[in-house]
């Protein structure tokens, strides 16, 4: 995953910030207990957002204890412990290692190729409990894969594979809610996509990396911007269409707070990039 | 029957009330929870009643704030949601398409085809529709041909081409209100519509402080030691 879901915290309350900090926290460690400090760099904030989504909707059983963080050895950590935060972290090792053995693929350096094979056995024991999730991960890569090489130019097209492939993930069982969760995950799934092209639209020029906005001759950022940001917005609102069919009560706040605010993040980083450049020249 | 006298609510209710009470409902008549219940059958029947009670309400409220109910394409989950087939979700489809239909059997009659995917469209059936679509020759290809296809494309998912064909349809019979009516749709769904206020409400983050509070110091020592170990 990209880590492009996060949160935004100037609106959210202190209380909510606390409550993020600990889901962040609780699925660091559910990754360090999975394969210590290597996995816990796959923290990303795509998985504390499913966390927090599953955890809202279903409102499971939910531990909190406090704990001595490695990193702030100075004062106390607050975390959570419950089976979707286990679950997240399960589906980030999942997703990573796809997304980390893809990039070996495309030549990636060798530090990358060092820890996908320190990652294997960790991989494998998440896929074996999740074979489904598994087998969408790999399926999104293929397909992304080989509709790059045919050079295929549709963005709904490309960016459905991502989508399926987290829709595949946001459904943790089949239950009254499968839909729902599915068509969440699909569409947070293309924004995603797209964003991530968005995002690497001057890097990936640079390195000569197949990217679906290159292929629309936009003839300056500018464009290229108004192009992406109203298809980014239709992506992201049938999202919270489908998360507001959703009976979610608790964490609502703050899932509207990343749904609404956090995913934006990222794009105002690059945009803002894209366009005070363009402004110079 | 009234789903919210199913649920036990009432219209003035917020969202979040309706939310609340079909929960409890939900976890009282689960099947899960009622595994050795005498009447089980008759729970499971309340509990169905309970679940389509509250897709109602939610579509309804939905239709009403101008969104749209996308099914979310190539879902294999049995689970039904309310699509183009429902004409309070989707603010009447099957209304605007006889309001044009009627028009375009006075000019040139419509092709099987089309009326397939009409069909199909009105099931929540999008992308079989886009399949009968796609066999009409591209000669024969009218406005009514591109707004069925941006229909279609919007039950998909497909947000990029339901934009372009609107467009092309628009441009082919500049004075249909169906077309207009539905790129209006598209937009609202899009640029300055429901998300833009509350995207506007949550504040635009600039991500500098956003992407680094968390736990910046944790990400920054794992890239080091990833480093030295490498």
């Amino acid at each position: 995953m990209f880590g492009f879901v996060n949160a935004n915290p100037k609106s959210l309350s202190e209380e909510e910030k606390a409550i993020y900090q600990a889901f962040y926290c609780g699925l660091c460690r559910e990754l360090k207990k999975r394969g210590g400090q290597k996995c816990e760099i796959l923290l990303n904030y795509d998985s504390v957002f499913l966390a927090l989504l599953l955890s809202g909707l279903y409102e499971p059983p939910e531990n909190s204890f406090s704990f001595k963080c490695a990193v702030h050895p100075l004062k106390n950590r607050e975390a959570y412990e419950n089976e979707f935060i286990s679950y997240a972290a399960d589906i980030d090792i999942i997703l990573s290692y796809e997304s980390l053995k893809d990039r070996v693929h495309d030549g990636g350096a060798l530090a990358y190729k060092k820890l996908l094979s320190s990652l294997e056995e960790i991989y494998r024991s998440s896929a074996g409990k999740y074979e489904d999730k598994a087998k969408a991960a790999a399926l999104c890569v293929k397909k992304t894969t080989e509709a790059e090489e045919e050079k295929v130019s549709d963005i709904d097209i490309l960016s459905s594979f991502t989508g399926e492939m987290l829709s595949e993930c946001f459904v943790r069982k089949k239950d009254e809610f499968s839909e729902k969760l599915f068509s969440c995950g699909f569409y947070l799934g293309k924004y995603i996509y797209l964003l991530d092209a968005y995002y690497d639209y001057l890097s990936d020029r640079k390195k000569h990396r197949f990217n679906p906005l290159h292929l629309m001759g936009f003839s300056n950022m500018s464009d290229m911007t108004d192009f992406t940001e109203p298809l980014l917005t239709a992506y992201i609102s049938e999202c919270v269409n489908a998360f507001e069919m959703l009976p979610v009560l608790t964490y609502s706040g703050i899932i509207r707070n990343i749904l609404y605010s956090g995913v934006w993040s990222r794009f105002n980083i690059a945009k803002k990039r894209y366009l005070s450049k363009e402004q110079k020249k | 029957m009234d789903p919210y006298k199913v649920l036990g609510v009432s219209r003035s209710d917020s969202d979040d009330d309706i939310k609340r009470a079909y929960r409890n409902l939900s976890r009282r008549y689960h099947p899960d929870a009622n595994l050795n219940n005498p009447n089980k059958d008759a729970i499971e029947e309340k509990f169905k009643q309970i679940n389509i009670a509250y897709d109602q309400i939610m579509n309804e409220r939905k239709g009403g704030a101008g969104q749209s109910a996308g099914r979310g394409p190539g879902s294999s989950y049995g689970y039904r949601q309310a699509g183009f087939s429902d004409d309070s979700a989707f603010g009447g489809f099957s209304d605007a398409f006889r309001r044009n239909n009627e028009r375009q059997q006075q000019s040139d009659g419509i092709s099987p085809e089309m009326q397939a995917a009409v069909n199909y469209i009105r099931n929540g059936r999008s992308s079989e529709a886009m399949h009968a679509l796609l066999e009409v020759p591209e000669y024969e290809r009218n406005g009514t041909w591109f707004y069925l296809a941006s229909v279609a494309s919007q039950g998909m998912g497909n947000m990029a081409n339901a934009q372009n064909f609107i467009s092309r349809a628009i441009q082919l019979e500049p004075n249909n209100p169906t077309f207009r009516e539905f790129s209006e749709r598209l937009n609202n769904i899009g640029a300055g519509g429901w998300y833009e206020t509350g995207r506007a409400a949550y504040g635009n983050p600039y991500g500098n402080n956003s992407s680094s509070s968390w736990c910046a110091d944790l990400i920054c020592m794992n890239l080091m030691c990833f480093c030295c170990r490498c």
